[in-house]
């Protein structure tokens, strides 16, 4: 008991004595690090600024270490510190600083050498005193450190500052007046404001600048806008462009009607820049007088002009816009314009001017236009925003003719209008030919599960090739977009079967073919059965184009049962298609089925296929089978990449240097490469294994990206046994970024290249290896 | 008093001008007949005439793609290093040469002084891309002028610095495009849009994948190279001796390291940043404003920088997807962007949603830069104008103020400011080294 007392009795002495000695350490730690940034040089190790940071950031939500912290680094920049250490300390007094560290900043802000760093420290640091140090530094100063004080003085936004800036607007150094004047705008209001007018009197370079800043400012701090007559001053003055071009922005910033006659002229200029301005007022003015007075000048304006001004009145950035009626009547008038250039401007302006009434004139451009105007137009009619823009199409819809039916419609799926299926597809089943197109491709984009029986059994019902393939068109995109879980085809699949008329179950066939879903693949591998031609082609056709393997088999069987010619060949073509494509049958297998495929088929075409196949393949019967067209001259060249490939699929590359990336010589891509990432020296190698012993009888190593990088020497070496690469079959020192090294045929599994040369600042690269069997020719 | 005489001298008289009085105007520009709309090809009345200020990695990336375009004329290059400016400006003397056929032509000049080149009549806008610490002074100076501006992104270095940015555009008039291109980007513009028009439903957390904050400067000084004005390259910071890390010379290829320091700009925070939280903050309806709230990682319950807007929706620097760049979870699924046209929704089908003509269609740009020079042409407010840029930047600043103070953070977009919060409120600004001022 009493030992466990004293127990608790130590535990608590300790971790006072802990908690009284912790902030002393820190002080310790911290003394240290000051000692040693006091003479710190840039490139020396920054730990102990960055513990100094630490300490800066922990103290600166803390106000009473804060001061502390301050105050201790402050006195550090009154020491022989170096500039280094000045700038750091500035940097956290900047974060931590106040008053109470001006005595030590202060003799740095009037030191041309240290006045930035002290500006820093100063800069933001709350409290008059702040400012009065600034002043007193102003008056003892001149020069490049008087403005760098001036343009701080100026951001700190005291009035009490003004009249020592009105008295620097007249300094002998042009660089301290303009300061001055600047600082003058900075801290704006009325006294500014005379003294910035004054300045303009006089002609002071930059016043136009200060006198515009200072509004805008005035205008921040008092929440007073400044008057059109204050900016017009300006604009009517004989000032530059950019300073009467900013005069006029500001009159139209103001809201007045009185920058009108000064936007119209604008508009009227020869000079690009101001109408390019004037665009931008008119894009700004929106109150209906304004908008009326720019309809108004259309007329008068070029038809250039005419287009971009009604470009900017149909701005869909301002749609509070006044008097938008008419700006929409201007829109209306330029379609029919003799100009495109306005005529297309109004189409564009429509799409955001429009609305229900200028539906069906848009769909009558839509319809009897080309070109741009006819894009214009039904880009407005896919956009015109409204609550029932879609309802007013469908009911213009039924009175409209042909061609402009057409249109409607074509906008209707552009919309995105779901709404209008029912209506589309009613006039997809009867009426005018074109409009039952048209409304046929529109739901192909708009209908969903619930249309696709209507549809199926519209495919079954025409007798209309177009209608039967627009209908084909709008079940295939349907079925398409549906997900794999509602069966999208399975309407298609009931049809089929459903149907005794070989013309209806093909029709069915080809939308399932297109679709390529699942849900289609038996009754088309049943319809290879089909004692009918037109159903058994059908199904071979869909089939043909199926989008995966799995009807290889079934065509593959059809092909060696069917005695037609035609059918064979088609069903041969469809397996090699497939064949191409990833499977996961056994590699062994797909060799043995194009092999059987060749016997299906003499036709050069099919051949070229097979080997295709056979490239994306690997291992020995691939090989063999894809060798054997090595010496067939019409195929020896696609054999000779089918036969390349296949080997590097069982090729591992490996290296002395830079091994990671030694399967980039092998890619087949010659914008990788394996490099050793060091200047060649003899020694380092390169090493392709086989898997299997094979007689090869050369080697191209191609550098040709990186020209610099080929090997300076090398000795190949073929072996099987990795403890005894025997002799070199061949030797050379290459001049080329292609190395073509050529020997007598040897038969081994792996292949070491060895560097035998060296050269001064060039890697060895290699961007594609290639190994020459036996029997391929010497083309490299 | 004539149009032209009311309007000083018209850019058409000037290039006139420029054309028969070559080497008697400041700036020598030998114009051929081309240039004047006379063979047929873009007209001088519409052809825009281009200097560009800072041509680095980025910059000269930029010329040889307004070089392409035959409806712009580069007439200027500036650089602190002569090599690049005198590169950069033989390559468009070279490139016009052969179009015109005039073996001689040189009417791209270069330039060591930005102000000089902002201040010539002939320019109408100026593509700026140079390090972020330059970004204010240089579109300040370009603004003052009367030029349309191209910024690189972010827009500025700080809060305050993107604010005088904004205010100097405004005022004389301008048009400025941030160069944040994404969201001139299909699969971008897609995914804002799906956000916009709620297809995820209510929306629960958005994750932004970029670098981190900057850190401190402590590089080794190395000797400034010949030709390379050192003074002008730090502008407005603070002295320090020249490194290469900072301004590698033009032999380096990379991207130079200035990014990531402190003094010259944001780290990945603002290099990235300005890119993918642009987007987020498209996708939210935030342009013009932002989050109220940013929290730092503590170690503890808060793992990530957590940004919160006004209506609750939090949103994280890192985690979500690994392949995405921005990921938004909602209560119906997820939609994940990325550069390359990646593209993805959980549902998969819900990236093909479509938009009805009454839905929230985004602005719609194709490419950047066009849309610059259209708005340029009439005053359309580009696809990411100034405002915009300042948003997303300032996004990027706060975040690495609360991970540099390391605790939780109020943000009032609206005054752009930290709520009761003087000591965050004073890493919103830095001073200037004289005689530069943000004005």
């Amino acid at each position: 008991m009493q030992y466990g007392s004293i127990g608790k009795r130590v535990i608590t002495l300790t971790l006072a004595a802990v908690l009284l000695v912790l902030p002393a350490l820190a002080d310790e730690v911290l003394e240290e690090a000051l000692n040693k940034i006091q003479y710190y040089k840039l490139g020396q190790d920054g730990a102990p600024m960055e513990y100094v940071i630490g300490r800066v950031l922990e103290a600166q939500a803390c106000p009473g270490t804060r001061a502390a912290l301050a105050d201790r680094l402050a006195r550090v920049l009154a020491t022989d510190s170096s500039f280094e250490c000045k700038k750091f300390i500035c940097r956290q007094l900047y974060i931590i600083g106040s008053e109470a560290q001006l005595p030590a900043l202060k003799p740095l802000l009037t030191d041309p050498d240290y006045t930035s760093l002290a500006r820093y420290a100063l800069k933001n640091m709350p409290g008059e005193a702040a400012t009065g140090a600034l002043l007193e530094a102003a008056a003892a100063t001149t020069g490049p450190v008087l403005v760098g004080i001036i343009n701080d003085l100026g951001e700190r936004h005291d009035p009490a500052v003004l009249p020592m800036l009105a008295t620097r607007l007249d300094d002998r150094d042009a660089q301290v007046a303009l300061a001055a004047l600047n600082g003058i705008a900075e801290i704006s209001g009325t006294e500014a404001l005379r003294l910035l007018r004054q300045a303009l009197a006089k002609k002071r370079p930059n016043a136009p600048q200060a006198y515009l800043a200072c509004l805008e400012n005035m205008e921040r701090a008092t929440g007073t806008p400044a008057t059109s007559a204050q900016y017009a001053f300006l604009y009517n003055g004989r000032y530059s462009d950019p300073i009467r071009m900013a005069a006029l922005s500001g009159m139209v910033g103001t809201g007045r009607q009185s920058a009108l006659p000064a936007v119209l002229d604008a508009l009227r200029a020869e000079d690009m820049r101001w109408y390019r301005l004037g665009l931008g007022c008119v894009r700004r003015l929106t109150q209906a007088k304004a908008t009326r007075t720019f309809v108004n000048l259309l007329a008068n304006l070029s038809p250039e002009r005419q287009a971009d001004v009604l470009t900017a009145l149909a701005d869909p950035r301002t749609p509070e816009r006044g008097a938008l009626d008419s700006a929409r009547k201007a829109a209306l008038r330029a379609i029919k314009s003799g100009d495109t250039v306005v005529r297309v401007a109004g189409l564009r302006a429509l799409a955001h001017l429009g609305t229900g009434d200028t539906v069906a004139v848009l769909a009558n451009v839509a319809a009897v236009r080309e070109g741009e105007a006819r894009t214009a137009a039904r880009n407005a009619l896919a956009t015109l925003r409204g609550a029932d823009i879609n309802g007013i199409i469908l009911a213009r819809l039924e009175t409209a003719p042909p061609r402009e039916a057409g249109e409607l419609v074509r906008a209707l799926s552009a919309r995105h209008a779901v709404e209008a299926v029912p209506a589309l597809l009613k006039h997809a089943e009867a009426g005018r030919l074109e409009t039952r197109i048209a409304a046929l491709g529109a739901l192909g984009t708009l209908a969903g599960k619930n249309e696709m029986k209507p549809l199926a059994k519209l495919l079954l019902q025409t007798d209309n090739d177009a209608i039967r393939n627009a209908t084909r068109g709008a079940l295939v995109s349907v079925a398409r977009r549906l997900p794999a879980d509602q069966d999208p085809v399975i309407e298609i699949v009931q049809a089929a079967q459903a149907s005794t008329i070989p013309q209806q179950v093909a029709s069915c066939f080809s939308v399932l073919g297109a679709v390529g879903a699942p849900g289609g693949l038996p009754v088309l591998c049943e319809g290879l059965a089909s004692p009918d031609a037109t159903i058994r082609r059908a199904a071979l056709e869909a089939l043909g184009v199926w989008p995966t393997g799995a009807p290889l088999d079934a065509l593959f069987q059809f092909a060696k049962s069917t005695g037609d010619k035609a059918e064979r060949a088609a069903a041969v073509t469809g397996c090699v298609r497939m064949a191409r494509m990833p499977s996961q049958r056994p590699v062994e297998r797909m060799v043995a089925l194009l092999a059987d495929l060749l016997k299906l088929s003499d036709d050069p075409v099919i051949e070229r296929g097979v080997l295709s196949a056979l490239s994306g393949l690997k291992g020995p019967d691939a090989l063999a089978l894809a060798s054997t067209f090595l010496g067939d001259q019409a195929l020896a060249s696609d054999a000779a990449v089918a036969v390349e490939k296949i080997r590097k699929k069982d090729y591992v590359a490996t290296a002395s240097h830079g091994n990671n990336a030694a399967a980039k010589a092998l890619d087949g891509d010659m914008r990788t490469r394996w490099t050793t990432g060091a200047v060649q020296t003899p020694g380092q190698w390169f090493q392709v294994d086989q898997g299997y012993a094979r007689e090869i009888r050369g080697i191209v190593l191609n550098t040709t990206p990186s020209k610099g990088d080929y090997p300076r020497g090398y000795e190949v070496f073929v072996f099987n046994d990795p403890k005894d690469m025997g002799k070199a079959v061949a030797t050379g020192t290459p001049d080329s970024p292609v190395t073509k090294i050529i020997f007598a045929p040897v038969r081994g599994r792996y292949i070491r290249i060895v560097q035998t040369g060296s050269v001064d600042n060039l890697f060895w690269s290699i961007h594609e290896l290639r190994l020459m069997g036996a029997m391929e020719k010497a083309k490299p | 008093m004539t149009k032209a005489g009311k309007y000083g001298v018209t850019r058409r008289t000037f290039l006139k001008t420029a054309g028969l009085a070559a080497g008697a105007v400041a700036f020598p520009c030998i114009v051929p007949a081309s240039a004047l709309g006379l063979d047929g090809a873009t007209a001088p009345s519409n052809r825009i005439t281009m200097g560009f200020i800072g041509v680095g990695k980025m910059g000269k990336g930029h010329v040889g793609s307004f070089l392409g375009d035959p409806s712009v004329q580069i007439l200027g290059i500036c650089d602190v290093e002569r090599g690049r400016r005198k590169g950069q400006a033989a390559r468009c003397n070279r490139a016009y040469g052969e179009r015109y056929g005039r073996a001689n032509y040189h009417g791209c000049t270069d330039h060591a002084d930005f102000q000089e080149i902002c201040a010539r009549a002939d320019l109408d806008a100026m593509l700026i891309a140079v390090p972020n610490h330059w970004h204010a002074l240089a579109a300040i100076e370009a603004a003052k002028n009367g030029k349309d501006i191209y910024l690189e992104k972010p827009l500025a270095r700080t809060v305050a610095e993107g604010r005088a940015i904004v205010r100097a555009v405004r005022r004389y008039g301008r048009i400025l495009q941030v160069g944040s291109q994404q969201r001139s980007n299909r699969a971008f513009r897609g995914a804002c849009e799906l956000i916009r028009n709620g297809c995820l439903g209510t929306l629960k957390e958005v994750f932004v994948n970029v670098g981190g904050p900057p850190g401190e400067d402590y590089l080794p000084p190395e000797p400034t190279p010949e030709g390379l004005d050192w003074d002008r390259w730090l502008g407005p910071c603070m002295w320090r001796a020249y490194s290469s890390t900072l301004a590698p010379p033009e032999s380096f290829g990379g991207w130079p390291e200035w990014r990531y320091y402190r003094d010259y700009a944001g780290g990945g925070m603002t290099d990235f940043g300005a890119h993918h939280y642009d987007i987020a903050q498209w996708s939210l309806g935030m342009d013009g404003s932002g989050p109220v709230k940013v929290i730092p990682p503590n170690g503890k319950d808060v793992q990530r920088l957590t940004y919160v807007y006004a209506n609750g929706i939090p949103m994280y620097h890192g985690g979500g997807h690994p392949r995405a760049a921005v990921e938004w979870v909602g209560e119906r699924g997820k939609v994940r962007v990325n550069r390359g046209q990646y593209f993805e929704t959980e549902p998969a089908g819900l990236k093909n949603e479509v938009i009805g003509p009454n839905g929230i269609h985004l602005y719609d740009s194709p490419n950047h830069k066009n849309n610059w020079l259209e708005a340029v042409r009439t005053r359309r407010e580009p696809i990411c104008p100034v405002e915009t840029g300042q948003s997303s930047a300032t996004v990027c600043h706060i975040g690495n103020i609360a991970y540099w103070l390391k605790r939780p953070l109020q943000w009032d977009p609206a005054s752009e400011s930290f709520v009761n919060d003087p000591e965050a409120n004073r890493l919103l600004s830095r001073a200037m080294r004289a005689p530069w001022k943000l004005t």
